[in-house]
């Protein structure tokens, strides 16, 4: 039986008002992204990547997530991610930072950006740095297949 | 264009021509499509033909997947049926659109391919119907 493939996608939301991170989770956010692929490539587009298309980890503090889509249909769903303008009502933009086929990379190069974010948050979070540091790592750590 | 072998009398000793066969990849497809509502109307006018079709394209492929280019070539208001040219990679995909339309406005409609083909003559007539016509062979009953 041949594997099934999978693209990971980490992305950055670049949020274009100045207003204070809302909480998104997970799953408002896929919600997001299949909205935006029903949008832009129709029912048809939506019924091809519904089921392998899942938002792995997101962090609102650092806006970073972690997209799994299947190696068939990735194309489309970083077109649609990218097409996307507002997220609840909130004008953002999201850039695609890593594509890759292995989880290890998606990981590595998830943890190279969070790391990075936090260090620029360093002076506003203080005594928390630390804490949110090993949060970051346990959760990306987490992410699986 | 192929064609079966043929065989010539030699009595004459002439060599039978030779034969060459090319294939010509054609680029488009011209697709006749039948819209019928529900309730009927007299005349379905082109507007809403069109409107009715690229639709279908949104609802199935979505603002960029459906971004097919269509050329309208003939409609006729009365049998609310027109020929449409696409290219050859997209007809497929208006074909399945057009068919999986349902319904329009707020009129149940339905999208029905009646014929197709890769050149335009091709739909110019059915032949069944000219030789039925000219009684060269029994109508299928």
């Amino acid at each position: 039986m041949v594997r099934f493939k999978n693209r990971y996608l980490v992305l950055e939301l670049i949020w274009k008002d100045s207003k204070t991170n809302e909480p998104l989770d997970e799953r408002a956010l896929v919600n997001v992204f299949r909205e935006s692929v029903q949008l832009n490539f129709g029912d048809h587009g939506l019924g091809q990547c519904y089921g392998s298309l899942q938002v792995k980890y997101m962090s609102p503090l650092t806006n970073t997530c972690v997209v799994r889509c299947s190696r068939d249909h990735y194309q489309q769903v970083w077109c649609a991610i990218t097409l996307l303008t507002e997220i609840n009502q909130r004008p953002v933009l999201l850039r695609l930072l890593k594509l890759s086929g292995t989880i290890r990379e998606c990981r590595q190069a998830a943890l190279e950006h969070v790391c990075r974010k936090l260090k620029d948050l360093e002076p506003r979070l203080k005594a928390e740095y630390g804490r949110c540091v090993e949060t970051a790592k346990q959760k990306i750590s987490a992410i699986e297949l | 264009m192929e064609g079966g072998a043929v065989s010539l009398n030699n009595a004459g000793g002439s060599e039978a021509p030779r034969k060459r066969t090319i294939n010509l990849p054609c680029d488009s497809k011209y697709l006749k499509i039948r819209m019928t509502l529900e309730p009927e109307q007299s005349t379905i006018p082109r507007e809403l033909f069109a409107r009715a079709l690229n639709e279908s394209l949104l609802q199935l492929y979505g603002l960029a997947g459906g971004a097919v280019a269509l050329e309208f070539i003939k409609y006729d208001p009365s049998e609310a049926t027109g020929i449409i040219k696409v290219d050859n990679s997209v007809s497929q995909q208006v074909w399945a659109a057009s068919c999986l339309l349902t319904e329009y406005g707020e009129k149940k409609c339905r999208l029905e391919v009646i014929d197709s083909s890769s050149v335009l003559v091709g739909l110019a007539f059915d032949s069944r119907e000219v030789t039925a016509k000219l009684g060269l062979f029994e109508p299928d009953t």
